[in-house]
């Protein structure tokens, strides 16, 4: 086995900007002024939920990378994003109905755009979608020592047990936040004003959240 | 416009990654990359069944 260098950092980190690139380009391409809000408001996540575990210590580290946003790493905050959406392109490919949570219009009333099981049951696509990307990324991330979880992290081949959790709730809760937003809010400055106001203590409560829990199981 | 891209993409990323423990890393990492390789198979698969248009 090898050991990874910079040289491979640098690849890892281009290659996600490359498909976040791609990605933002897709949905801005697929829905227009919302996909660009939608990937606005998952950078935000990212930003402000890497920033807050750098800061705070919190969870993981990093190697020293090229490519920052603030004090985090630019991987780390954008890596959120776009897997946050393929993970909702996925749920949209196999649930029966299409099971579309982005494009579509708000209802008129303040009752869900969409039917609740319908909406349940794409919760829980994302969410497998979710823990399959956390199997695929974490043991590479940790070959390659890019990421480095807090010593004593307890995992099953090489896949932190946290990482199990955090990964899944952090796109239940964004997505959560951004469907409430999209229904219950119909100015669109409001809208802006609301995600970008609810989604930096989301990110942070989110991190907080998950250092407690793991304190709390040992994990 | 499709809904794949991005799908691919993280398909294109899974094969790099293969690659690289096949041939850099450890091949006993591999089994960690078999759920998302199933999930993009399953979509994949409903894909090709379903109905065009």
């Amino acid at each position: 086995m090898k050991a990874a260098g910079p040289i491979m950092h640098l690849f890892a980190e281009l290659m996600i900007l490359l498909c976040f690139l791609l990605s933002a380009a897709h949905a801005i391409g697929r829905h227009g002024r919302e996909g660009a809000g939608f990937f606005g408001a998952l950078l935000l996540l990212g930003l402000a939920r890497e920033n807050f575990v750098v800061l705070r210590d919190l969870l993981y580290g990093f190697a020293p990378l090229r490519m920052m946003l603030g004090r985090a790493p630019l991987i780390a905050a954008i890596i959120w994003g776009f897997s946050i959406y393929a993970a909702l392109l996925w749920a949209e490919s196999v649930s029966a109905d299409g099971g579309a949570l982005l494009g579509r219009r708000a209802a008129p009333s303040p009752s869900p755009a969409r039917p609740l099981p319908s909406v349940a049951m794409s919760f829980g696509l994302v969410g497998l979608f979710m823990i399959a990307l956390a199997c695929f990324y974490e043991p590479f991330l940790k070959r390659i020592e890019m990421a480095r979880w807090q010593a004593g992290t307890q995992a099953i081949l090489d896949v932190p047990l946290m990482a199990l959790i955090g990964y899944p709730t952090m796109a239940w809760t964004f997505l959560a936040l951004w469907l409430a937003v999209r229904t219950w809010v119909r100015a669109r400055a409001l809208r802006v004003i609301a995600l970008v106001g609810l989604i930096p203590p989301l990110a942070i409560a989110h991190a907080a959240a998950l250092q407690e829990l793991k304190d709390a199981l040992h994990w | 416009m499709s809904r794949w891209l991005p799908l691919h993409l993280i398909a294109v990323l899974l094969l790099l990654a293969v690659i690289l423990e096949l041939f850099w890393f450890h091949p006993l990492l591999l089994p960690s990359k078999l759920p998302l390789a199933a999930l993009l198979a399953w979509s994949w698969l409903r894909q090709r069944g379903a109905p065009a248009g």
